[in-house]
């Protein structure tokens, strides 16, 4: 018995030390998603007071906007092989088997690796109109699966032999369980895809850029 | 020469041209500060959860579930079944079966003998004399994570009749599923009924008719059922029924 409970032990910790890494970038993208917002939110209001009336950032907040534009796509690179990566630790090592609602949520986030990956390479800004309309039906199955999460029984009301999605494998901070980690995951490849812009063009990419929600841009389409 | 197809603005004109020499530093700072503040979360994951496993203590009473589970040597267990298996569950839109569609009301349930998690045995005999209420659970079901924590509720703040046993069947053990271990949660819960661990084959769920989880079967003084219901029944409708059967018990 030893033996396999210091086993056990030794994969729970792992497991453990894995999800709440995870839930902890989690909770850094949900900071720059707001510090987005909040971006957003100002270079609306100052732009209400130039004379073009459209959004737009203050000069002090230029460079760190082209900065964070240079890097986006990278960094949005980042997160889908993050976003990946975790979904395949916890079904392959942790082994949790992903429910129905998890695969669709697959089925958007694993292509995102090689399309802005291929992206970042090229610098291609422009895939934001094929990484963005994606993500935004990942954020909707991952909105659903989190609800039907936290009210199974809107759902159904007993368990019969099959596992249901409303299964909760991890569950962080009181708040963040893998669809929720997913749909952030999703938000900030949105935001960055949008927020990507080219060195030599930043004039060009601006007054669009400056709304950094996706709701926002599709509008704007 | 595939530019050339391109009318009007050129959406991959920017692609050719680069600037590799002059990227500006706001970029690298930003790249360089998001590599260590995941490198601080990483550490800081891997740290925390080692010191959670060091401090794992929890005050838990003594003869109860929690406790057999604290001291857990087996998630499963053979189980005896001596007697008739109750009836079919009814085909039923509601979570709580009326008796009267019930064919297993009036019936008396098989005795299961069978053992906890620490390995003490655990007996569910319907002929001793006791009013008592069988509550079937799965751990990885996400209706009986919720249903649990509101029963142990509901008993904490002494609901729970004196002359009615709560007994819980830990059933459907799945290695591979969520929440396992279920020691591990019924100690996590604090829950203070005697678990019993069905075997392999759920062979106490069988005898009882078990058509979900979580499954509850009341049974009165007599050992005959009173009442089945199966699905997250709301813990006020739980607690009339319970409260109900204890109350017919004294009356009798």
């Amino acid at each position: 018995m030893g033996l396999s409970a210091a086993g056990t032990l030794s994969t729970a910790m792992d497991v453990d030390t894995v999800t709440l890494f995870l839930a902890m970038l989690a909770v850094l993208g949900i900071g720059f998603l707001l510090v987005c917002l909040v971006f957003s939110v100002v270079a609306v209001i100052h732009g209400s007071r130039t004379a073009t009336k459209r959004p737009a950032l203050p000069e002090s907040l230029l460079p760190l906007r082209t900065g964070i534009g240079q890097v986006a796509l990278p960094l949005a690179f980042c997160v889908a092989l993050t976003c990946t990566l975790g979904s395949l630790y916890l079904s392959e090592v942790a082994k949790f088997p992903p429910c129905e609602l998890c695969w669709f949520q697959r089925i958007v986030m694993y292509p995102q690796v090689i399309i802005l990956g291929i992206a970042a390479l090229r610098r291609d800004v422009l895939v934001k109109w094929y990484s963005v309309p994606l993500v935004i039906i990942g954020i909707g199955i991952s909105i659903y699966h989190y609800l039907v999460e936290r009210f199974p029984s809107t759902v159904t009301f007993s368990c019969t032999g099959d596992v249901p999605c409303s299964t909760v494998w991890v569950w962080k901070f009181h708040f963040l369980s893998i669809p929720a980690m997913a749909g952030i995951g999703f938000a900030l490849i949105a935001v960055l895809a949008l927020l990507a812009c080219n060195v030599e063009q930043p004039a060009q990419n601006q007054p669009a850029l400056d709304s950094t929600e996706p709701k926002s841009e599709n509008e704007d389409a | 020469m595939n530019e050339q197809k391109h009318e009007g603005a050129d959406p991959y004109s920017n692609l050719t041209n680069r600037t590799t020499g002059n990227r500006p530093k706001t970029g690298l700072i930003i790249v360089g500060a998001t590599v260590a503040v995941v490198l601080v979360l990483g550490a800081v994951a891997f740290f925390v959860t080692r010191s959670e496993n060091n401090a794992d203590t929890a005050a838990i009473s003594n003869d109860t579930g929690a406790q057999a589970a604290q001291n857990a040597e087996q998630e499963q267990a053979s189980v005896t079944v001596i007697g008739e298996p109750l009836a079919a569950y009814p085909q039923t839109s509601s979570m709580v079966a009326p008796p009267a569609e019930d064919p297993a009301v009036g019936q008396t349930p098989p005795v299961l003998e069978g053992s906890s998690f620490d390995g003490s045995p655990v007996k569910i005999d319907p002929a001793d004399g006791r009013a008592k209420v069988v509550i079937f659970v799965a751990h990885w079901c996400p209706h009986c994570q919720a249903e649990v924590p509101l029963i142990q509720k509901w008993i904490d703040e002494g609901n729970k009749p004196e002359n009615v046993d709560f007994y819980a069947v830990s059933t459907s053990v799945k290695r591979d599923q969520a929440n396992y271990p279920p020691s591990k949660w019924v100690v996590k819960e604090g829950f203070t009924p005697k678990v019993m661990l069905d075997d392999p084959a759920g062979s106490a769920a069988v005898a009882y008719g078990l058509p979900g989880f979580p499954y509850f079967v009341m049974m009165d003084s007599a050992g005959k059922v009173t009442q089945r219901a199966s699905g997250e029944v709301p813990i006020d409708q739980f607690g009339t029924l319970v409260t109900a059967l204890g109350s017919q018990q004294a009356a009798s």
